[in-house]
């Protein structure tokens, strides 16, 4: 297991732990529900999975796959426990940073993100990372809140990110900019919510 | 005037941006429900601030006024999902 240095992003979402079913996993879980599912149907092959938070999504992978996941919070891991044995497949669950990953190059076929790249603190430098880890010709899937190009949109994401920063996500990122600034081609952007909530399909380069 | 519209811009966005999610959490994604609360509350703190500035209201006409403008703030980001919507699809 790769040594955390980022330790003020892991007491962050340590803390953010026991309220973050509560939080996020009301009606955003039943209103994102089937627009998860459609993103999770594509599982195949060789999976990463990141970051997997309390366990809220398992509920829409598909069943039967081989999947290794990464949080950088142990305690949400540990509120995960109960969603990891009820899955219908195999979960390997690690404490692990999305900038650092402890994986051979060219080692997974897929990798799926949800509502990760808005609380990675560099988050080309996190995508870098995933780009490393996925064999060429691989797939990167992304369930991701974003800003928005809209304005007054724009100003509020700005705004809300000063004070969410401080106990959660950031509200301003440009997602698919950064995905791009990593080496990958972008394939599509599916509108889920605005242009703010979307889901991203994007391949490394064979 | 634009002076009392700032504070009232900010309370209007900070008001909606915790509260609504505890309010209405159990229903909706915590965006669905923060982009058009802050918005609603951004222009109805705006519009009400400026307004008592100018003439007095009484608390019945403010929220009134606060409501017509929430209610245009949440019709406007239906609107502007649906486009966006039928845009990807188009």
């Amino acid at each position: 297991m790769s040594e955390i240095t980022d330790k003020k992003t892991q007491a962050k979402w340590d803390k953010a732990a026991p309220s973050f079913d509560f939080m996020a996993g009301l009606g955003a879980e039943k209103r994102w529900a089937e627009d998860k599912s459609e993103l999770f149907s594509y599982m195949d092959g060789n999976i990463l999975f990141l970051a997997l938070g309390t366990g809220l999504d398992i509920a829409h992978f598909p069943t039967g796959k081989t999947i290794e996941t990464i949080d950088i919070s142990p305690k949400m891991l540990q509120i995960a426990e109960e969603r990891l044995k009820g899955y219908d497949g195999s979960i390997n669950a690690q404490v692990m940073d999305a900038h650092n990953l402890d994986f051979p190059d060219n080692h997974f076929d897929q990798i799926y993100t949800s509502c990760t790249f808005c609380s990675v603190p560099n988050p080309v430098k996190g995508l870098e990372s995933l780009y490393r880890v996925l064999k060429p010709g691989g797939e990167l899937r992304m369930f991701e809140h974003t800003g928005s190009r809209y304005f007054p949109f724009n100003v509020m994401m700005n705004f809300m990110t000063l004070i969410t920063s401080k106990f959660g996500p950031d509200m301003n990122r440009t997602t698919v900019k950064n995905v791009q600034a990593a080496g990958f081609e972008v394939l599509s952007v599916k509108p889920v919510y605005l242009d703010v909530v979307k889901t991203i399909t994007a391949r490394k380069p064979a | 005037m634009l002076l009392a519209m700032f504070p009232g811009m900010l309370l209007g966005m900070v008001i909606p941006l915790f509260l609504a999610p505890l309010v209405f959490g159990r229903y909706f994604g915590a965006m669905e429900i923060m982009v058009p609360c802050m918005l609603g509350g951004m222009l109805a703190g705006m519009w009400i601030s400026m307004a008592v500035t100018m003439h007095p209201v009484s608390l019945g006409q403010a929220a009134t006024q606060g409501i017509i403008i929430a209610l245009g703030s949440l019709v406007f980001c239906y609107l502007l999902n649906a486009f966006e919507k039928m845009k990807a699809k188009a």
